[in-house]
């Protein structure tokens, strides 16, 4: 019974493997056909790890600013900014990155968390008429950050 | 194949001290609770599992109609319970139902490692890590049943597997031509030049970009050779057998250069990089690739005979 016992757990711990293998093909070939894509779904579990795969070239940064209804926009808080730091503990934490960090376009999360900030700063600020976010195209080259000066995903919003 | 079949069979059967998984519970419950408990003091547990106006968590209703907090306090406590051994197993199930449901009100809010730290604690509730070190351990004893010394090995097996595989996978899907000699290995400086990640300002990246290149290059060597380090850990645990690459690898300790390359990336990351938890939570799976007490390994298989 034990010997059994112990045939059953090696058989499964085989499946185990290959269907972890099979998920995290680097093929893109096998991956797009696996058979195991339930489990990330579902469970989101997976074991393709793509980690920091691209740090440098383009990425973004984040911009808040607020506009007290003189049509001048004040920057409240900037990605990197020592000097414009609202909110930059929230913010700069990794685990708030993923609502605003575009990856093949704009995360799932962006617009709720554009709305959510936007509503706290236009709560805090009672001189700001609107406030927008909106992502700057920067260049990570050598160690250096090249700011290009074009902005994308822009969303702005005025009290209601 | 029968052989193989039963050397497979034998490997999974085998038997040793408790004593590396129960530090990696200790440390994945310390890191998962640490993390969360900061979540709530830095005002982040409120915002990214409150729907909107107080935060921006998806509108989809979680299971059992609980809402971000109550699994919030779910996973606080289970990831507790799983750090002090007490209900391991079932710890360890909550702990991953409570993460699975965070991360849907939340996907964005998502790291690597709360992935890994879903599949982490399946593993060891499948395993006997509460065996020591735990409250678990101690009722047992309490109760005149004490935990056995040695348990079975395979979900450290799993275990370190995973952790290697999770580094040689981000190894090979390192696309980016920055780290590589193309790109002139400059993928640290520029991840230490991000403005959204970098702990400290550009500046210092560009001045000590010789030596980024070198931890570049190194880091890439590191995550790469992942599966290497099971040859070295097999001829470490087997010494004692003939062969000039075992002795090789044995006399310039290549094993603990891999590992002290990996203790090295992680603090490296966490002082350059804000990673949140994710350097801690690999760190704490680290006891997993350490040999046990050699002598006292056995297979069932061989004591039954």
């Amino acid at each position: 019974m034990v010997r059994a016992w112990a045939q059953i757990r090696a058989g499964a711990i085989a499946v185990a493997l290959v269907a972890g293998a099979i998920d995290g093909c680097p093929a893109d070939a096998v991956r797009g056909s696996r058979p195991v894509a339930w489990i990330e779904q579902h469970l989101r579990v997976t074991e393709w790890w793509a980690i920091y795969q691209h740090p440098g070239g383009m990425h973004y940064r984040m911009w808040i600013e607020g506009d007290a209804g003189d049509g001048t926009w004040r920057l409240l808080y900037r990605a990197g900014d020592g000097e414009h730091v609202e909110d930059a503990d929230l913010l700069d934490s990794a685990r708030v990155w993923g609502a605003y960090t575009p990856s093949a376009g704009t995360p799932p999360q962006y617009n709720p968390f554009c709305a959510w900030i936007i509503a706290r700063m236009l709560a805090r600020h009672p001189e700001l008429a609107r406030v927008r976010v909106r992502l700057e195209q920067v260049e990570l080259d050598h160690g250096e950050m090249i700011p290009s000066g074009t902005f994308e995903y822009a969303i702005a919003r005025g009290r209601r | 194949m029968n052989a193989w079949w039963q050397r497979w069979v034998a490997l999974w059967d085998r038997r040793e001290p408790p004593t590396q998984l129960a530090l990696a519970r200790i440390g994945v419950g310390l890191v998962a609770c640490a993390d969360l408990v900061y979540s709530r003091a830095a005002g982040l547990a409120g915002v990214l599992w409150s729907p909107y106006p107080a935060g921006y968590a998806t509108g989809r209703e979680a299971w059992l109609g609980l809402g971000g907090g109550a699994w919030w306090t779910i996973a606080v406590i289970a990831s507790a319970a799983i750090a002090l051994g007490a209900a391991t197993r079932v710890a360890c199930i909550a702990y991953a139902i409570a993460s699975l449901e965070l991360a849907r009100l939340a996907p964005a809010s998502e790291s690597a490692l709360d992935v890994l730290y879903r599949i982490v604690p399946i593993v060891l509730a499948l395993s006997r890590c509460n065996a020591r070190w735990s409250i678990d351990a101690a009722i047992a004893r309490a109760l005149g049943r004490p935990p056995p010394a040695e348990i079975p090995a395979w979900p450290r097996y799993l275990l370190m597997l995973q952790l290697l595989w999770v580094y040689f996978s981000a190894g090979i899907n390192k696309t980016g031509a920055e780290w590589g000699p193309l790109g002139g290995f400059t993928a640290l400086a520029d991840a230490a030049a991000d403005p959204q990640a970098a702990r400290f300002g550009p500046e210092w990246a560009q001045a000590l970009l010789p030596l980024t290149r070198v931890a570049t290059l190194v880091a890439i060597a590191f995550e790469l050779g992942a599966p290497l380090y099971l040859a070295f850990l097999y001829y470490a645990d087997t010494a004692d057998r003939p062969g000039r690459v075992r002795r090789l690898c044995n006399r310039l300790h290549l094993r603990w250069i891999w590992l002290a390359l990996g203790i090295a990336f992680e603090l490296g990351l966490a002082a350059v990089l804000r990673l949140g938890d994710f350097p801690y939570g690999m760190l704490a799976l680290y006891p997993v690739l350490l040999l046990p007490q050699r002598a006292r390994v056995t297979n069932v298989a061989a004591s039954a005979t």
